[in-house]
């Protein structure tokens, strides 16, 4: 089981998701470096936020080497990314708009939709309350379409990691069951990983190797 | 002679029957490890003739490892799991929209 924390945006204290039990994470920070830590795998990533589709356009255009691309912006830029195979994850933030139609394309085109619990654990009250139920209603679509998601911290400090089965207990105030759960932190973190750093990857569901 | 490659990946839109096979993941213990040649598909399932007989498997939730033009592809049943004359346009349209 190695649980990997996708949205992290940190640039420094790598030892504490290591001792929380995670075994790599996906870092959107400023100077993002693949590289490893004791036994913690750090896979760089990029953040694109917009404000329209054409500024997304815009700003994917000039993305470049092997990083994973992450979105976050307004509906309309989440749909016109769900659309665009250089994005890789719609990343999650407070006020998140994700429609019906736009987790339907997501599950067509793969693109994976990230799930924090920071917003848990930053927002109090009536704001926790609204956020909690906009992410069950995400939650039972993705069901539905069995869309790609990613379970993640959503850490922007190190003091907000959390373990990863804190993450999963918390995850249940979204609905989410510990199968599901583990899933979004196991097995669909790797396959994203391994769709944009492994030569050998040809599409889900299909790995080559060798005859035993 | 002209001779084409095809790529591993196309196993999802080939023709099954006459390849290899070896059931590697499957949730019945029963089934896993069954080896042999695909001799019938259906929508569902598929027929391996192995040493002790035919075996009818399922191809949902389980993995198999086809062995195709040489290379050895492991794939999971829930992507082959069409009519096999459905199969050619599905597993092109998912190519298509998976592929990077």
């Amino acid at each position: 089981m190695n649980p990997i924390d996708c949205q992290v945006e940190i640039d420094y204290g790598f030892q504490i998701p290591f001792e929380l039990g995670f075994k790599g994470i996906i870092c959107f920070s400023s100077q993002p470096t693949t590289e490893e830590v004791q036994t913690l795998k750090v896979y760089p990533g990029t953040v694109i936020e917009a404000t329209t589709p054409r500024e997304l356009k815009e700003k994917l255009n000039r993305v470049d080497g092997e990083k994973i691309v992450g979105v976050k912006g307004p509906l309309e830029v989440n749909r016109a990314a769900v659309e665009d195979r250089r994005v890789d994850l719609i990343l999650d933030h407070n006020n998140r708009d994700l429609d019906y139609v736009t987790l339907k394309m997501a599950s067509k085109k793969r693109i994976f939709i990230s799930i924090s619990i920071r917003k848990l654990i930053v927002n109090t009250g009536l704001k926790r309350v609204r956020e909690i139920e906009k992410t069950r209603e995400t939650v039972k679509v993705i069901r539905k379409f069995n869309t790609p998601f990613l379970l993640t911290s959503g850490a922007i400090n190190p003091m907000e990691l959390r373990p990863f089965r804190q993450v999963v207990d918390l995850s249940s105030l979204y609905g989410i069951d510990e199968k599901m759960a583990m899933e979004g932190l196991t097995i669909n973190p790797a396959n994203l990983i391994r769709k944009k750093f492994d030569p050998s990857y040809v599409i889900d569901g299909v790995i080559l190797e060798d005859w035993r | 002679m002209i001779t084409t490659r095809i790529k591993p990946e196309y196993i999802v839109a080939h023709e099954v029957i006459g390849l290899d096979v070896e059931v590697v993941e499957s949730p019945n213990k029963y089934t896993k490890g069954i080896r042999g040649k695909v001799v019938d598909e259906t929508q569902n399932t598929i027929v391996v003739k192995t040493e002790k007989g035919e075996k009818r498997i399922q191809k949902r939730n389980n993995v198999f490892l086809f062995k195709f033009h040489g290379t050895p592809v492991r794939v999971k049943g829930d992507l082959i799991a069409f009519r096999p004359d459905d199969r050619v346009k599905k597993g092109l349209q998912m190519l298509k929209r998976w592929k990077r």
